[in-house]
Formats: C-alpha cells, structure tokens, sequence
C-alpha cells in the first residue's frame, strides 16, 4: 500500500507531520495517550496546542478511548478527530463504526506499531520503584517477547491492524507512515511528502506466526470444563461490572444486566431456597458474564482490558478470548477486521449452521 | 397500571376432556394460594355463556383487573374471553391463557403428573398477568387511492381493474409514454395482434376511466407513510410540448440533434423532439431534455404552438392508501464482445429483431441487413439466462422461447428459403398452443442444434458459429448471415432508486421480492406494498397481466372496509436507554425501524402501522431498550422464573413460535399424540423472539432442558425470524460448549404446524436425553 516517510527522531517526525495535519485544518484535533503526573492520561490536541503526546508507550489506559470518542458521533457534532490507538482499539473503532457508536466520516483510525503492552498495575509497580515514564517506555521500546505484556497481547497477531486509516510504524532513522484508505490518502496527498509504497505487516511476519502457536497452545489449555471450573474463574468476583464499564466495544447506555430484569442478588436470595444451605451469588456472576458474552462476544476485539479494569484481577482474557474466539469462527468473522463485514448477530444466511439445529 | 393487581382464575373441565387426567379441584386450590389472585373458580365448560358470565360478573363484582383462564388452546378461544374483558369493562389485553388441554390433559397419561404440569401453567399464566398492561388497537381510516407505478401492461390491468372498483388511481410512468416493453414487441404469440396493439386497447379503457390520472415523463421522488395512508411525491419532468400538438412532425424534420433511439433497441437515431412511436400515449411530441440543445428551430415550425421551451419541472403530491409497483423490466443488454455483440451489425438481439420484422419499425417489416435478406440466419437462446455464460443469471427468463420461435416462424412465412439454425440448451415453450410452435418450426426445416456450451461466435471470413451438437455428437460449423442472440429479460436499471423510495426490497435476483411465492405472489414484505408483472421477475404479457389484476384485487380488498387495524403486540423503543446502534433496523424484515434524531441523539423509531409484532428487534436488541407489548423482557422472564421451584424432573422450558411450533403442539393435542409431561411450553409470535439470556436464565433457574421451536426455512410467518433465531441459538449452545456446559440441553428444532407427531417425537427424544444427562448442574449457579 501507499506510504510517506519522515526522516529524522521519531517522535519529532511525528509531530511535525501532525502539527501539519493541525495547521492545515485537516483535522481539528488528535486524540492520543500522553503523559500526565508519573503516568499517562488520553488527550485531545488542538491546532496550536503542545504536541506531547506518546502514542507509542506500551500502555492501554483504563479510560475506554472509543466510548471517549462517542461525543465526536453526536449528529450535532462538527468536529474531525485523528484518533492515534493501539491496533487492538483500532479494531475497537471499526466495530464501533458499524454499531453507529462512532461517526466514520468524523473520526480518523490512525494506529502505531505495537509489540505488547503492559497491565497499568505493572506501570504502577514500576514507578513506585522508583523508575521513571521514559525509561519504561525505552525499556519495552522494540521488545517482541516479554514476560510482563499482558496476557492478551502475548498471543495477538494484530501488531498492525487490518483496517485503518494511518499507521505510524517507527523505524530506525525515520517514521513510516501507511496510508490504509481513502481518506488516510487524502489526508496525506497535499502535505509534500513523496508516496512510495510498502507492506506495514512484512516486519511481523516471523513474531505472527511465532504468537500463532502460543496462542493455539493457549486456546486449548484455556478450555473450560463445566461449572466447577466456572465457579473457580469467578470466585473473587464481586460483581461490580467494571468489566463491562472497560470493555472498548459495550456500547448500551444501559447494560441489560444492570436493569431490574436481571437483578438476582436481592429478589433471588431471598425467594429462593438453596439445597445445600450454601450462598447462590454465583447464579448472578454468570448470568452477567456469559450474558455479555452473549451479546459481544461475536465483536471482542481480545484486549484483554477487561481483566485489566477488574479489581480482583479475575481471569477474564482466558474467558473472552476463548468465547469469542469460538463464536467468531462461527460466522467466519473477525471484529474489526473489515468495515464491510457485517456483525454476525445483525444478520443472517438461507443456509447455515444446520448442524445446531435438531438433536 | 398503578393499581396492585386483583387476579381471577378460570380452570375449565371442557367436559372430561380435561378434567379427567387433570385434578381440576387441585389446580384451583394451587391458584389461590397465589400472590395477587384474589378468586380462583372451575367450571365445567368456560367458553359456554355461563362460563362466560361468571368471569364478567367476578370482573364487576370483585374488581378484578387481570384474568387467567386456563382451558383450550388459546387458538380456540383467546378472541372469545377477550370479548367477555371488553363487556365487562376491562382492556382485553389483559387476558392470559394457559393451555391445559391440547397441551396437558390430552397429550399425558400421568394424572398426578398432569395435574402439576397444569398447576405449573397456571402458574406461568398468572405471573405474566401480574405484568399485563391494557393496550390499544390500532385502527385508522385509509385513503381510497391507489398508486401505481410503471405504465406497462401489467400497471395499465392494474390501475384499470382498482379504478373498476370505484377507487382513485395515480398511475405514474417514467417514461413519456404508456406502455411499456409490451408496445415495442412484435406479433403476440398465437394471435395476429401485435404488442402495441394489445396496448392500444389497454389505453382506450384508460383514457375513458375518470378515475385514473396519467402521470408520464414521471417519476415518484419520495413515499412516506405506511399502510392506509400513503404520501407520495410525483416529479413531473418538462415534456416541452403542450396538449396542442397536431402530431404534424415538421418539428422533428428540423430537429439537428440524433441520438439513438431506445424504442428501436438502438437499430437507428431519433432526434430530441420525437414522437416515441405510433400509438403512444399521451399522442404527443415529446422533448428530450438531456438531448435538447434548445437552438428553437422547432419553435420556429410549429404551426399549433405547441412546443415550450421554458417549461419546468413540478412535483405533485398525492395521499394514497396503498401502493402497485409495476416496474417491469428491462431486456438483457449482452455486454460488447458478448458472442460478438457489439462488433457486427448482423449480430442483433431478439428484441431488435422483433422491431425490424414490425411493419412500423426501422426497416418496414422488411428483413434486411446491410442492404440484404439474410440467407441464413442463427439463433443463440437464452443469452443472459439459464447460467449458459458467465454473465447470465441463473433463472429462466421464461417469454423468450416462445418469442424467438414465433418470430422464426413469420420469417419463415415471409421468406420460406431463408435457413435457420436454432443453438439451444431447452426449449421451454409452456404457454398454450407452445408445443404447437416448436413442431411447426421443425417441419419447416429449422434446425434445432442442442447444446450443451455456449456457442462460439466468429468475424473472422464472416459470421458463423461453433458449437457442439450433443445430438449428433459432433462439432458443427454454421456460416450465418445474420445471428440474433435470444435475450432474456433483467431487473430494470434504476431498480434501486425505487427500492430506496419505497423500502421495497429485492430478492437474490434482483428483481422485487415478494412475501411469498405462492400464499401472496403479489404482496411486498411492506403492508400496503404490492407487485405486480415483471417487477418480481420474467413473465409473459399474459402473466403480467394476470399479476396487475391480482394486485389490484389486494389493493381494493385492503381499502375496501375504509380500516386497517394491526395487533398492538407491537415494539416499543424506550428512547432513553436506547443507544442508536442500529441493530434493530438491520434485522427488521419489514422496514418498520428507522433512526431518528432527537434532542441531538440517534434513537431508534418504530413505525407501528409497519411493525408485525415478530419481536426479532428485541431479542436483537442488547440494552433492552426494544420491547415488544404483551411480550415484554419482564413479562416472558417472569414466565420463565415459575420453573425455579419446578414440580417435575426433568423439567423443559419450550418456547414455540406462534404459527408452527405452538399450533404442531396444539396438532400432537388433538391427535390426542402422549408424551412426556416435561415440556413448560412459552408462546412466543415468533422463534426470532427468543432471547439467548432467556435460556441462560433458565437454566440457572434449575430447568433441565431448553426447547426452542421455530417454523422451517422458508415457512416463517415473519420471513426469516427462524433464520436469525438459529444464529443466535448456535452462539448459545457454541458458548455453552465452550464452556463445557452441557450444550445439548439447548435444542433448536423446525417443527411446521401440521407436523403433530414430530413435535411429541422430539419431546420424546430430548426428555430422554435429557433425562440421561440427569438434573441440571446449573441449578442456582452450581454450588
């Protein structure tokens, strides 16, 4: 595909084909992870504002950037957002698009070059002993394998997403960056930079189909084996649906199992007469995780800030990732691989799945 | 409803039919031990006028404002006790019946078990009663007008036929005359009338009908509203040429401008002021604007003054009740290079053919090309049909076998030396008189080469074709003089256009879908929505024809009564929770979903006149905020959560759709079929109703098994309720699999209304199944 190359430091190569972007009035802000106190915060960069920003720190923040990027959709909104994400909530952002969460005509998906990322409670750890944000973004800078990248990004073969609109891929003496579409070339095409061409996916090839035998490894040791094993992923939960608040595609104003149809705690608990004597709490715990699952599973993206946003840090990537990993291969479907696929549960075949139906 | 709710239960004996296995005595006492049911009575035959009577007096008398009757399938006599609610004063929506007869007392044995499965239903009945809310009808007046699109022989039947019938019709063409594909074909099969004159007459009775206004040079630029009440925008583009013209012609002598000519299939030019052809209708001149370079020069010549340059376009907007999509179709256009089309003059297409053998056509009736008659003449047939190309649909455009041979046979008539060869895969002539035309042709000498691949097509030292004779099971080599490519018919080109305008929807064809192939031919998935001719792909005149007639009759009987009423089991958006996703507008079959701005947010909008009631929208929905009235998400859980304190193992939750799955219950009851008692049937109006969550639920609730029933592909009520139904079941028993939870407590089984004996079958089968897997490890969440 068609590609610019900006010579020079990275991060400065970045900026100056922003501030462009910004002078230019292509856009009217970028939207990015940038540094604040000892961490991280998103941000939204307006012409003439200080371009601080880190998009290549190996971190997802807990504030779900595409639910951040729903205002940019309100049909009143006249705003153009450059959105710089990680490829997983690249993915997010297609989803989103098809669900109308997020304007396709607003908004711009421009992803980085991501080898993993780290739980923010590892960053955490990290500055507390007293290491300080640039030195962890160098430390993890170009490192494909590392054993503090969160489960889910140890077996991701999206180091680049499939659909964007740019894609900044940092290279030793520049800043490469991918014009994925139409309007990522638009963007690009008047600025002055010369259009050559290049494969964004060539540099991962090998990692790809390293991370492809981990994670059938993973997926066949993730497997579950009936209630008790259920029971023993969700014994620290408490039922907060912080999962759910984290999640980058649960879009409902109000979750299904937050309204009065699903409460089990109160009404349950006292209706309703245990054989054994022992507490039921387990009934409401999988209810609400297998019945989000049900409603987005077929568009996980696998990021794995579920588990991330959990306080009791349940294991949460094992259950997703396996679900939706299973009920997309239904359909063949991939979340956020195509703008012009349609989500599996919006639509249908004449012919298909005969082997669900009957005994 | 404010009020707590006061609920009266009715258990009918039907006789013994009931209460001989069901201990009647029991079912009530188990009744009024409920919360809310403030009097629980039996009696021998409910439906009977004292039956009836004792519910009405117990409404008045004890205030009750929620009524369970638990007795014969609801398809018996839901109708006949919501009548009793409305004389007592109470809404009748808020009835609910249980059905213990065709679904208990005549399918089991086991009396004890019989009588629990009874109380259990009653139980159901009563808990979504509790949440029962009145609703409203809804009724509106109609517009006794019809709008009828396209003014070919099958809209023209239409219009007359509704006209007929004393109702107002807008027939709106876009071209600038009536008639259609049928005035430009030549002789008709078995008759000596040609196509334009099959028109004329259609034209004579229009003309002379008050009630049809003619729109041509027309299009219908908007269509809001829905079923009854219709507004419809007509654009009238400028013709130029008044009422005046006196069909002179000098204009057309003078006119500098050529372009092809579309009503001779491009055989030769018209200029920009024309006159479509002999016969047309309006019998005007016309202008082509997009030709026209407006020098004046015809201005110049008329003598009636009829031409006005400066004429503009005006819209018209007409209210109307229902809506006849007659839109045709278009001739298969074979791409350049397609057997050689394109790149020869003696390579011509049927319907070129079909103008030049006319007397009124560009050469007369004379069979000439390049200056002379043919010697020998080849025949390609169904060229963009059948799948014989690469390009070709797949279906069979049906008109022209019969019209090639009729037109080989009036050569043949004409020029009894001239040879032909006729390359053909089938020859389907079916219409009267068909079998007629093939053997007269063979007598006549015209060679009919069978084969099984298409033909090859060469320039090269002149025409000829190759092809291989499957008869002779040889290679033949025909040198021709003129080849005519037998040319089938295709959607028409701007199809889309009227799709987008009135949310018609097409099938896998391309042409206009319609509900059903043989229940309703002629109706659209959109109520008040109709079709008739070639709009929903190949027919003959005859056959389009018919279909305008049938079309009009649906129209005329909808707004005959001046009503149209519709279910209130409608859906309803709660536009606070909703979060404008869109889900519910992609599954909607009906297109009564849209998205609305409001208060700056996109929110969903159901069209209620529009909606069927199937609930697809709101088991899709994942917020909740979609709910379907009289099925709402608390009401059917509520149903569902009885079964925690189940009265029998195993226990199986069954949700069956309406219109199959509940009536092969109802079919297996009369047939007096037994079963297991397990099965705690849940009616739903359609399998596409059922919400994953729901089975999740129940299983959690402690029930054995899940039995969702749906009709077959192809037979549901909805359309396709089943099909989305079966993808959401397949993602819950994947889950459940994935889970290693057992997916085989979840069944999804086709069970169509007359199949009595498949449905205890697989109750038979999955009670034993399940009975096997043994009670429900989910139970209350495992521990």
């Amino acid at each position: 595909m068609k590609r610019i190359f900006v010579p020079g430091d990275v991060d400065s190569a970045l900026k100056s084909l922003l501030s462009k972007i910004l002078d230019r009035g292509l856009v009217d802000y970028i939207l990015c992870l940038a540094p604040e106190g000892e961490g991280f915060t998103v941000k939204l960069y307006g012409k003439d504002e200080e371009l601080d920003l880190t998009p290549f720190a190996p971190l997802i923040p807990g504030v779900p950037i595409p639910k951040m990027l729903t205002w940019a959709s309100n049909p009143k909104a006249r705003a153009k957002v450059l959105a710089i994400v990680k490829p997983c909530m690249a993915r997010a952002l297609v989803e989103l698009m098809k669900f109308q969460q997020i304007d396709q005509e607003n908004v711009l998906i421009a992803s980085v070059d991501c080898l993993g990322t780290i739980d923010v409670e590892k960053y955490r750890e990290l500055t507390e002993s007293g290491v300080e944000r640039a030195k962890i973004i160098e430390k993890y800078r170009g490192v494909e394998r590392h054993d503090d990248y969160r489960e889910a990004c140890k077996i991701c073969l999206n180091p680049v997403p499939p659909y964007f609109d740019l894609h900044f891929s940092p290279s030793r003496d520049g800043l490469y960056i991918y014009l994925g579409s139409e309007a990522g070339l638009s963007l690009i095409k008047n600025l002055g930079y010369k259009l050559g061409d290049g494969d964004p996916y060539e540099p991962f090839r090998n990692l790809i189909e390293e991370r492809k035998k981990a994670r059938e490894q993973y997926l066949s040791n993730a497997s579950f084996n009936g209630i008790a094993d259920l029971e023993k992923l969700f014994e620290e939960c408490i039922g907060c649906h912080n999962c759910m608040e984290a999640c980058p595609i649960c879009f409902c104003k109000e979750c299904f199992y937050d309204s009065p149809r699903y409460d089990y705690i109160t009404r349950k608990f006292l209706e309703w007469k245990p054989d054994s004597g022992t507490v039921p709490l387990l009934e409401s715990k999988i209810q609400f995780h297998v019945g989000r699952a049900l409603h987005m599973s077929t568009s996980c993206i696998q990021c794995g800030l579920c588990e991330q946003a959990c306080p009791n840090d349940v294991n949460l990537t094992r259950f997703f990732i396996l679900l939706s990993e299973s009920n997309q291969a239904l359909f063949n479907y991939q979340a956020g691989r195509s703008l012009e696929e349609e989500p599996p549960l919006t639509t249908f075949q004449t012919e298909e799945l005969e082997e669900f139906v009957g005994g | 409803m404010a009020d707590k709710p006061r609920i009266g239960v009715y258990v009918c004996h039907c006789g013994l039919n009931i209460a001989g296995v069901v201990n009647v005595k029991e079912v009530v006492e188990d009744a009024s031990s409920l919360e809310d049911v403030v009097v629980a009575r039996d009696y021998l035959f409910m439906c009977s006028d004292p039956g009836q009577e004792m519910i009405r007096k117990d409404i008045v008398d004890k205030g009750l404002n929620r009524v369970v009757v638990a007795a014969c399938s609801p398809s018996m006599h839901e109708t006949t006790f919501r009548g009793v609610l409305r004389e007592a004063g109470l809404n009748p929506y808020l009835l609910e019946i249980a059905n213990i007869r065709e679904c208990c007392s005549w399918v089991h044995d086991d009396k004890h078990a019989a009588t629990e499965k009874a109380k259990d239903l009653v139980r159901m009945a009563v808990a979504k009663a509790r949440l029962l809310e009145p609703l409203e009808d809804i009724v509106m007046d109609v517009k006794p007008s019809v709008l009828v699109l396209g003014g070919g022989v099958s809209g023209i039947t239409a219009a007359l036929n509704t006209a007929n019938r004393g109702f107002n019709v807008y027939l709106v063409e876009k071209s600038p005359t009536l008639g259609g594909n049928a005035a430009r074909v030549g002789y008709l099969v078995g008759s000596e009338s040609r196509g334009v004159e099959v028109v004329k007459k259609l034209v004579e009775a229009v003309k002379s009908n008050p009630r049809i206004h003619v729109f041509t040079n027309s299009e219908l630029e908007s269509l809001d509203g829905a079923v009854g009440n219709f507004t419809a925008l007509i654009k009238v583009s400028p013709r130029y040429v008044t009422g005046d013209c006196t069909l002179c012609g000098k204009c057309t002598e003078v006119c500098p401008v050529q372009v092809e000519n579309e009503y001779e299939y491009g055989l030769n030019k018209r200029k920009a002021i024309y006159l479509p052809f002999k016969g047309a209708y309006p019998e005007a001149y016309v202008i082509d604007g997009e030709a026209c370079t407006k020098c004046g020069k015809c201005v110049e010549v008329c003598d009636a003054k009829a031409i006005d340059l400066e004429q503009k376009e005006s819209e018209i907007k007409v209210e109307v009740g229902a809506v006849i999509l007659a839109t045709g179709y278009s001739p298969y256009e074979p791409a350049h290079g397609e057997y050689g089309y394109g790149e020869s003059s003696r390579i011509i297409t049927l319907f070129q053919l079909e103008r030049i053998l006319d007397d009124d056509g560009p050469t007369g009736g004379e069979l000439k090309i390049e200056g002379e008659t043919p010697g020998k003449i080849g025949f390609i047939m169904c060229v963009g049909s059948m799948g014989t190309t690469e390009n070709a649909s797949d279906y069979c455009s049906r008109m022209c076998c019969a019209s090639a041979i009729r037109n080989i046979l009036r050569i043949k008539e004409k020029y009894p030396n001239i040879d032909v060869y006729v390359f053909f895969w089938n020859i389907v002539t079916y219409e009267k008189g068909g079998e007629d035309l093939y053997l007269k042709a063979s007598e006549q000498g015209v060679k009919f080469v069978r084969v099984e691949d298409p033909p090859k097509v060469s320039l090269e030292g002149g025409l000829s074709v190759e092809a291989y004779d499957v008869t002779l099971q040889e290679n033949l080599r025909v040198p021709v003089d003129l080849l005519v490519l037998v040319n089938g018919m295709t959607p028409p080109r701007d199809l889309k256009k009227v799709c987008n305008v009135t949310k018609a929807s097409l099938g896998p064809d391309g042409f206009l879908r319609e509900v059903h192939l043989k229940l309703r031919p002629v109706e659209s998935p959109t109520d008040g929505i109709f079709l008739a001719g070639a709009a929903t792909g190949p027919k003959n005149i005859i056959e389009s024809m018919t279909a305008g007639g049938a079309a009009a009759s649906k129209a005329a009987s909808l707004l005959a009564t001046g009503k149209v009423t519709v279910e209130p089991t409608i859906a309803v958006v709660s536009e606070d929770v909703c979060s404008g996703c869109g889900t519910c507008v992609k599954v909607c079959a009906f297109n009564a979903v849209e998205l609305v701005v409001k208060d700056g947010r996109r929110v969903s909008h159901v069209e209620s006149l529009m909606c069927k009631g199937c609930g697809a929208c709101v088991a899709a929905c994942p917020s909740g905020a979609m709910q379907q009235q009289k099925y709402t998400d608390q009401q059917v859980l509520a149903e569902v959560d009885v079964l925690e304190e189940p009265r029998f193992k195993p226990i199986i939750l069954s949700f069956l759709c309406r219109w199959c799955a509940f009536a092969a219950a109802d079919l297996a009851g009369t047939l007096r079929i037994k079963y297991p008692p397990s099965i705690r049937p849940v009616r739903v109006n359609c399998s596409g109703r059922v919400d994953p969550s729901y089975i999740v639920r129940a299983l959690l609730d402690g029930v054995d098994g899940v039995l969702v029933g749906a009709c077959h592909p192809g037979d549901c009520h909805y359309l396709e309720g089943n099909l989305k139904a079966r993808r959401r079941m397949a993602v819950i028993k994947n889950t459940l699999k994935t889970l290693g939870l057992e997916p085989e407590r979840v069944r999804f089984e086709y069970i169509s209304a007359s199949e009595g004996s498949k449905f205890a079958e697989v109750v038979k089968e999955f009670t034993e199944q399940i009975r096997k897997l043994g009670p429900n490890p989910l139970r209350g969440g495992g521990s």
